[in-house]
Order: structure tokens, then C-alpha cells, then sequence
């Protein structure tokens, strides 16, 4: 009799199981580190049968994971490249893009540095390397210290396009894994400079500059006037399907999008 | 997405630019945004054009397929492929005479690119083997079947690096070249055969003041590499044979690019040239058996020349001296002391018009003048004497451009020996160091450029 109530349990818990449903995002840092998982517990409440394995490691990763076929939902704060599309296409995969979240490319300074605005140029010349020193922008004299995100990043890629004319960074740049160790480092380096997106300009310690007098906030992402403005995305392999589908549509719903707004982004509508 | 006439007006645009041209799918962003700006299409659906643009990009172009690395800002692949029938005789001086006709192919391919942070980089593929030629020629497969990929002996059919070097340049006034690379000095055939790029390493410096310019070319070149320096036991020690050369350049602009005057005076220096620890390949006293030998090699060239347009048609007149500082001793070692006055070298030549564009023709003529002990005959052109000093002669040419990928060209010379008293002293294509007294040379090419 016991046996047969272990194996009655044990087929339960097995049916249990196949039933679950487990869906697996990859990709940007950006989305991945605070949106998506905020995202993802409301669905669970909502949707007690479904887990979530998120990995935010970049946007690189996220595209590979679609191709792959390694993930339902790649996120990017970045769009995919040509090759990209083409090793997609290669391996009959689709890269469908949704448009999530707005976000600006925020640039921060150490709370206590006395800069406050720069301009377009400015910040092109400060990244790739050609002004080295706060006193060629109206700070006190002192060595910038350049922090960016890794090349996994779409982050990184979005600001060299965006901001930098494709030029290549300083080589004295350090590179970051993600936006919480930038605002972090700029926190503690009273010469130090980075970026990171709407999300973390919260960060104490950090100051968020003013881009040719325009600072980074929903009104002006929205009426694209901010500068280093750009969508973020969940790529999928063709138009998504069953909880893909339904965690994509959640993101986009009037719940989703509060939550969006909530933790930092700027919401579609 | 619903479809409005709008938003089919504007998938059409868009279409339309796809259609248009594959590569300008990258381009469509600008479009795209200002038709999300006048409220035609939303984001999202501006977003799902793009995506199919760049689909059909990245589908139907090959330059979609690339997946170059973010260090490459330019990348450049050119090269040409040349046919060429050619005509040597030579007349030893019993009057037994040499003919050797032959048709000939050469290809060659180069890859530049820049890099980030002043870098750049070239790596070029060739055929054949030697140093002064890329030639292979046809049907040479004396100990192969017939058409047999190269022969035994110099496997020219082969394609093989001949050029590969890295380049340093933190401005446009100075640059440093490391590897094996295209000849930095300015010079002519009579010092340097064209198709010899140096190995080693190069410096280059240039500057202009208004309409003068300076310029300095070094070079340190790795002539000869010793497999080992120090060898075990009693063998004797081997060392590395250099060739450092200096060059200083004068400049002056008189209009424009196209009239100038031009001076590059150059010392070369040869560094562990002292016969007896060369590497094998150039070991020993130059002598009527060896012709190889760098012995005793001081030379000063200087390279002069005169450009300007004449009657609407760019124009050039060049001359070039060469002496060599140590010819005494290079002369007492071939066995003839009382030659040692064999030390100079000169040509002196005109050219008209400059072939590039098509129908576009140029013409040039040139004397050249080598005594025996002037120059390294490893050096000296291959075609126009043979690979030989103490050689002089006429040569005349012309070029006719076919089309702008396409040339055609035609070489003659004709030349005799300097000194009737020695041989002419070279490894040259109708034998070696042999008694030749006088030489003719036909070249035809045909050329197509990429």
C-alpha cells in the first residue's frame, strides 16, 4: 500500500511538472537586471504554473539565443546586426523585434564634479579619447576616468552609434558588466564618466548631464528629443507563440507598461 | 497591423528603396524615422520594416554576410593579373647567340586595411618565387606532366606571400613599417628591381612647408638571416647581413601637385657584409664565379626628377647617379684592381603622358648605364639587363590604357657591355656571369587590374 501511494505521489508530482511551464529570456543587461524580472514575477503571480529562467549577459546574447534556439525571448537594447540577421536567416530562424520599453542613454558624472551639461561634441571627444581632462569642459583640472559597458553589450554598441559616430572608445576606457557597476564606479571617482539607462540614474552618488540642455526623462525620450534615445526590444523567432506569446503581450498590456514605467523605462503609450 | 493607404504608401517607399539597391537597406533608418515623424507609421511598425530590410540586406549581399572586426575602419582587396609574351637574346662574345621566347602570366592580390588607433596592415599574394619576379611561365614543367602545377625545381606556379607588414602611423608626418613590405625609397629599376619588397623594418618622416617638403626615409633591412648565429662546436659563427639605407628628400611644388622638382639622395650601408660569415646565399668575394657576394658595397644614389604638364599632358624627366665608395676593393677581389674606377651608375629618361583612364596612352624612354662595380646586382632590375651591372643600353615603352582596368604595354631594349674586359657580372634569365656581350629584350603585356 505504501508503495503504491509513493508511486501515485511521485506520477503526480511528474505530471506537475510537465505542466509547468518554463520560459527562457536571455540578453540585454539593461532589461534583464530589473524590467524583466519585475515583469516576470507579476506574470508568475498571475500564472502560478510558470517559471522564468532569465540571464541577462548582454544583448549579443540574447540575438545568439534565438538563433540558437536557446531561449523564447532574447532581450536587446540594441537591434540586430546584418550578420546577425543573416546567421538567422541561415539557420531558418526569423528575427522578429518588439518594441518594449524607450529608454535614453543616460551620461552621469560623479554627484560632486562640477560639469553639468555637455554638448554632442563634447561627449564624442570625451569617449573616444580626444579630451582627457575635465578642465578642457569646465571642470576642475583631473584625469577622466572613462567607464563603458562590455562589447556583449548592445549598450555599448547604441552609444558608440549614438553618440560617438561609430568612432572606437579610449583605449583607457574600463569596461563594465553592467549599468549597476558603472553608476557604482562613477559614484566613487570623483573624475569618473559613464553611461547607463533611464533605470539607474537613481543611483547616490551619481549626476545625470544635461545634453546640450536637454536631460534624459520621459517627455523628452518620447518626443525624441533627447539625443541617446532608442527602443529596446524582445527579439523572437518569428511572431511569438504560447507563453512567449503571452508574456510578450503582458509586457505590452496597460500592466505592463505601469511596471515599465515604474522601474525606469519610458513606456510605449 | 492594419494596412491604411498611408502605411502602404509607405511600406511601397520603403519597398522601393530595397528593391532599389539591397545595400541601401542600411540607409533606410533616416526614411523610416521621418515617416514615424509624420505620424505614417508607428514605431513598431517602422521597427518590423527595418527588421525585413535588413533581412533582405543581410540575404541578398554579400556585404551582409561580412562580419568584419570592429578594430577594421577600412578594408581594401585589389590586385592584377598580367599576360606577357617576352623575347631575350643575348650574344656571348664568340657570337653564339641565346633566344629565349617565352609566354608568361603573373597574379597578384593584395589585402590593406586600417585599423583603429593609426594602425594599418597589408598582406599580398603573388606567384612564382623569386624576388625580382612574380612571373610564371607557360607550359614550364620540364620534370612535371603536362600543365603540372609548378616544377620541381621552383614550384612557380605557386602563390606566396610577398608582401605582409603592419604599419604605425600616429600622424600624417611620421610612420614606421615592420615586415616585408613595398619598397619605401623612392628610387628607379637601375637600383632597385620593382618587384623586390624589402624585409625588415622602416621609418618615414614628411613634412611640407608651403610649397617646399622634407621627407626622410630609414630602413633597416634584414638582407640575410643566419639560421644560427653561434653555432655548436667548431663551426664558424654565422651573422645576419643588413642593408641600412638613409634617405633625405627634397621637394618643391612649382603648380599645383602635377610640377615639381624632387631630389632623394640615399646612402646605403651593407652590415655584416664581411665575406666569410655571410649567410650561404651571399657568402664569399664577388667574383666572375660569384655574383652574389655583397662585399664592399658603399653606395650613394641619388634619384632626381622634373614633373610637369607639357602641352596639356603630364610629363616626366628623371635621371638617377649612383657610386659606390668602396669600389676598390670590390674590384682588387673580382681580380681586376686596375677596374677600380668601374664605381658609377647613371640613367636618364623621359616620359610623356601617363596612362590610366581608358584611351588614355603614355610613352617613355631611358639610357642606363651600370659599371661592374657600382651597384649590387642582387638588387638591379631583372628585365632590362638581365639581372647584370657593367651593362649599358637603350630602352623605350609605351603604354596604352584599354580601359581603366585594362593595359596595354610594350618594353625594348637593347644593350651592351660597358667594360669589354670583365664579364657582366648577374644571375641573370639567359645564364649566369657568363661572357655576354651584347643583349635585346621584347616585352608585350597585357594587364587587368582589380
Amino acid at each position: 500500500m505504501k508503495k503504491s501511494l509513493f508511486i501515485l505521489a511521485a506520477a503526480l508530482a511528474v505530471t506537475g511538472l510537465l505542466r509547468a511551464e518554463k520560459l527562457v529570456i536571455k540578453g540585454s543587461d539593461t532589461l534583464g537586471a530589473k524590467l524583466v524580472p519585475q515583469l516576470a514575477e507579476e506574470y508568475k503571480a498571475k500564472n502560478p504554473g510558470v517559471s522564468f529562467e532569465i540571464a541577462a549577459e548582454g544583448s549579443t546574447t540574447g540575438i545568439a539565443a534565438i538563433i540558437d534556439n536557446t531561449a523564447q525571448i532574447g532581450m536587446s537594447s540594441r537591434r540586430a546586426k546584418p550578420t546577425e540577421m543573416s546567421g538567422a536567416g541561415a539557420k531558418g530562424v526569423s528575427l522578429q523585434p518588439t518594441i518594449v520599453a524607450y529608454d535614453g542613454i543616460a551620461v552621469i558624472v560623479n554627484a560632486n564634479g562640477p560639469v553639468s551639461t555637455l554638448t554632442k561634441r563634447q561627449v564624442e571627444q570625451i569617449f573616444a579619447g580626444d579630451i582627457t581632462d575635465w578642465s578642457a569642459v569646465g571642470g576642475s583640472a583631473g584625469k577622466i576616468s572613462i567607464y563603458t559597458r562590455n562589447t556583449s553589450s548592445g549598450t555599448y554598441q547604441d552609444f558608440k552609434d549614438l553618440a560617438m559616430k561609430k568612432r572606437d572608445y579610449a583605449g583607457s576606457s574600463q569596461k563594465m558588466a553592467g549599468n549597476e557597476q558603472i553608476a557604482s564606479e562613477v559614484a566613487k571617482n570623483p573624475n569618473g564618466i559613464g553611461y547607463v539607462g533611464l533605470a539607474y540614474t537613481d543611483t547616490p552618488g551619481i549626476k545625470v548631464i544635461s545634453i546640450e540642455g536637454v536631460v534624459p526623462s520621459k517627455e523628452s525620450v518620447l518626443a525624441k528629443k533627447y539625443p541617446y534615445a532608442r527602443p529596446t526590444f524582445y527579439y523572437t523567432n518569428g511572431e511569438p507563440t504560447g507563453e512567449a506569446a503571452k508574456f510578450v503581450a503582458f509586457t505590452l498590456s496597460e500592466e505592463g507598461q505601469k511596471i515599465v514605467e515604474k522601474v525606469g523605462f519610458v513606456p510605449i503609450r | 497591423m492594419a494596412i491604411t493607404p498611408t502605411k502602404c504608401f509607405a511600406l511601397l517607399a520603403s519597398a522601393l528603396i530595397g528593391m532599389a539597391s539591397a545595400a541601401f537597406a542600411q540607409d533606410s533608418g533616416p526614411l523610416l524615422d521621418l515617416l514615424v515623424k509624420k505620424g505614417i507609421v508607428n514605431d513598431q511598425e517602422a521597427e518590423t520594416l527595418r527588421a525585413e530590410l535588413v533581412k533582405d540586406f543581410a540575404a541578398n549581399t554579400s556585404a551582409g554576410k561580412l562580419n568584419l572586426s570592429s578594430n577594421l575602419t577600412e578594408l581594401r582587396l585589389s590586385g592584377d593579373v598580367r599576360a606577357r609574351y617576352e623575347s631575350r637574346t643575348g650574344e656571348l662574345t664568340s657570337g653564339d647567340h641565346l633566344e629565349r621566347d617565352r609566354f608568361r602570366y603573373r597574379f597578384r592580390t593584395g589585402l590593406t586595411g586600417k585599423l583603429v588607433n593609426d594602425w594599418s596592415f597589408g598582406v599580398r599574394l603573388e606567384t612564382a618565387t623569386g624576388s625580382r619576379s612574380s612571373n610564371v611561365t607557360m607550359g614550364d614543367e620540364a620534370s612535371g606532366a603536362p600543365f603540372a602545377k609548378g616544377t620541381s625545381t621552383t614550384n612557380n606556379d605557386g602563390v606566396y606571400v610577398g608582401q605582409i607588414y603592419m604599419t604605425y602611423a600616429p600622424s600624417p608626418a611620421f610612420s614606421v613599417t615592420i615586415g616585408r613590405m613595398p619598397n619605401p625609397l623612392n628610387t628607379t629599376l637601375m637600383v632597385w628591381d620593382g618587384d623586390i619588397n624589402p624585409e625588415g623594418f622602416s621609418e618615414q618622416f614628411k613634412h611640407r612647408d608651403g610649397q617646399n617638403e622634407f621627407s626622410a626615409v630609414l630602413g633597416q633591412f634584414l638582407y640575410s638571416a643566419a639560421s644560427t648565429q653561434n653555432a655548436f662546436g667548431a663551426a664558424p659563427n654565422v651573422q645576419d647581413a643588413g642593408l641600412l639605407a638613409w634617405q633625405g628628400g627634397y621637394k618643391r611644388y612649382i603648380e599645383g601637385t602635377s610640377t615639381f622638382f624632387q631630389i632623394t639622395p640615399t646612402v646605403y650601408n651593407y652590415v655584416h657584409a664581411n665575406e666569410t660569415q655571410n649567410p650561404a646565399a651571399i657568402k664569399g668575394e664577388f667574383t666572375p664565379a660569384n655574383a652574389a657576394a655583397i662585399n664592399n658595397l658603399f653606395v650613394i644614389e641619388v634619384p632626381v626628377e622634373f614633373d610637369w604638364v607639357l602641352g596639356g599632358v603630364p610629363s616626366r624627366a628623371y635621371a638617377d647617379f649612383a657610386i659606390n665608395l668602396d669600389a676598390k676593393q670590390r674590384a682588387k677581389k673580382f681580380g681586376t684592381p686596375q677596374l677600380d674606377d668601374q664605381n658609377k651608375a647613371y640613367t636618364v629618361g623621359f616620359q610623356y603622358g601617363k596612362a590610366v583612364n581608358k584611351g588614355e596612352w603614355d610613352a617613355r624612354i631611358f639610357y642606363q648605364y651600370v659599371q661592374a662595380f657600382a651597384l649590387d646586382a642582387n638588387l638591379v632590375d631583372s628585365d632590362i639587363f638581365d639581372s647584370r651591372t657593367n651593362m649599358q643600353g637603350l630602352v623605350v615603352g609605351a603604354d596604352y590604357a584599354l580601359g581603366n582596368a585594362t593595359m596595354f604595354s610594350v618594353t625594348a631594349a637593347q644593350a651592351k657591355r660597358v667594360n669589354d674586359t670583365i664579364i657582366a657580372p648577374g644571375a641573370g634569365d639567359i645564364g649566369s656571369n657568363n661572357a655576354l656581350d651584347k643583349y635585346w629584350l621584347l616585352q608585350a603585356d597585357i594587364v587587368v587590374k582589380f
